[in-house]
């Protein structure tokens, strides 16, 4: 059975608590049946230089994921690899990473397309491996996610996002992109958010789309 | 015959022979053994170029010995790359032990394909592989600008 959600009063301010847990709730919970912590990084050495003990490694650019030829593992392919790494369906997943989770929540995003019911990021720490990357903005200053209030003034007074709107994350090849997606959908809780996969790397590529360039968003009928 | 130096060759050769999984060990290896910055460098880390291709904050400097360097000129090699960030201070680290000391002659005849002649593209992806391709065009370049100033 799933384990119990985080109870942090920290956690209650964004719409879906229960997507993230503290390294205090880890930590009071580590070793417990049925869970599963997993380190997922950008940089694939980081975790054989230390990690939370019992955690598993995933590498989401070697083992699951090709950005070029964008052969994505299907689902009997991702059944396989959690069954590899210990993960079984009632399982709970808590994924971390370096640099503020970049990777972690990309694959916590393919973990959520696959349907896995119960998947949670850590909020912060890094530990052991702890780094601190100036250009990771999305996090605060300790490694957790920026208050609500902060969040809020990013993407919907910021950007115009609200919970009508349709909005789709990317980036380069949509692993950035699965960061921001995580803060809209389970921390603000906008429900028409999604990740677009292919990204840059196919929209950029793809003859006659339309693009803008420059800061401003721009609109399909001036593009 | 081989179009590397004695070093890159035996570089090339000690990742061959192993797994893909002892390649990301050796990898590491590489990545501990990278030497410190010279303190004339911890001091002036503006004398440092950025290598933005790095996922991590990778920087370098080159030195030429001679005043008026030509192609035998001695070329010095300096990397600095964080240790959290493993994989970028492992590529660094086989350059610097493959290009340190060597002539501006023999740093220029350096193929550019070399990262890809690792092994590591599976073991590390083609993504990850580019900052270290990025660094030696990167003090080819600095190497070519010293020759020609």
């Amino acid at each position: 059975m799933a384990l119990p959600v985080d109870p942090n009063p920290r956690l209650a301010q964004y719409t879906h608590p229960e997507r993230l847990v503290t390294t205090e709730w880890l930590a009071a919970n580590l070793g417990r049946e049925g869970l599963v912590v997993v380190e997922s990084d950008e940089d694939i050495l980081v975790y054989a230089t230390g990690h939370i003990p019992g955690a598993v490694h995933i590498d989401w650019q070697t083992e699951l994921n090709d950005p070029v030829v964008r052969d994505y593992v299907d689902g009997a392919g991702f059944a396989a690899l959690c069954g590899a790494k210990g993960i079984a369906r009632e399982t709970t997943v808590v994924i971390y990473g370096d640099k503020s989770n970049w990777w972690a929540a990309y694959a916590l995003w393919v973990f959520t397309l696959f349907g896995h019911p119960d998947v949670r990021l850590l909020d912060g720490g890094h530990i052991p491996t702890a780094a601190s990357v100036p250009w990771a903005r999305a996090a605060a200053a300790d490694g957790t996610f920026k208050p609500r209030a902060e969040l809020e003034e990013i993407y919907l007074a910021g950007a115009g996002l609200s919970a009508d709107r349709e909005a789709i994350a990317y980036c380069r090849i949509g692993e950035r992109s699965s960061h921001t997606w995580f803060v809209l959908r389970f921390l603000l809780g906008l429900p028409k958010v999604r990740n677009y996969d292919g990204s840059w790397t196919e929209w950029g590529s793809s003859v006659g789309v339309p693009i803008v360039q420059g800061e401003a968003p721009g609109s399909i009928e001036a593009a | 015959m081989t179009d590397l130096t004695p070093t890159l060759s035996a570089i090339v050769e000690d990742f061959a022979a192993l797994t893909e999984r002892e390649r990301l060990e050796l990898l590491l290896e590489f990545s501990e053994n990278l030497p410190d910055l010279p303190a004339r460098f911890t001091d002036h880390p503006e004398l440092l170029e950025l290598v933005p291709e790095c996922q991590s904050p990778l920087f370098l400097a080159v030195e030429l010995a001679d005043d008026a360097p030509t192609a035998d000129s001695l070329v010095r090699v300096f990397f600095s790359a964080p240790r959290e960030a493993p994989t970028t201070r492992g590529f660094a680290g086989i350059l610097h032990e493959a290009l340190d000391g060597l002539t501006a002659a023999e740093v220029l005849a350096v193929p550019d394909d070399v990262p890809n002649r690792l092994g590591l593209a599976r073991a590390v992806s083609p993504l990850r592989l580019r900052g270290m391709s990025a660094m030696l065009t990167r003090v080819k370049r600095r190497v070519e600008r010293a020759l020609t100033a």
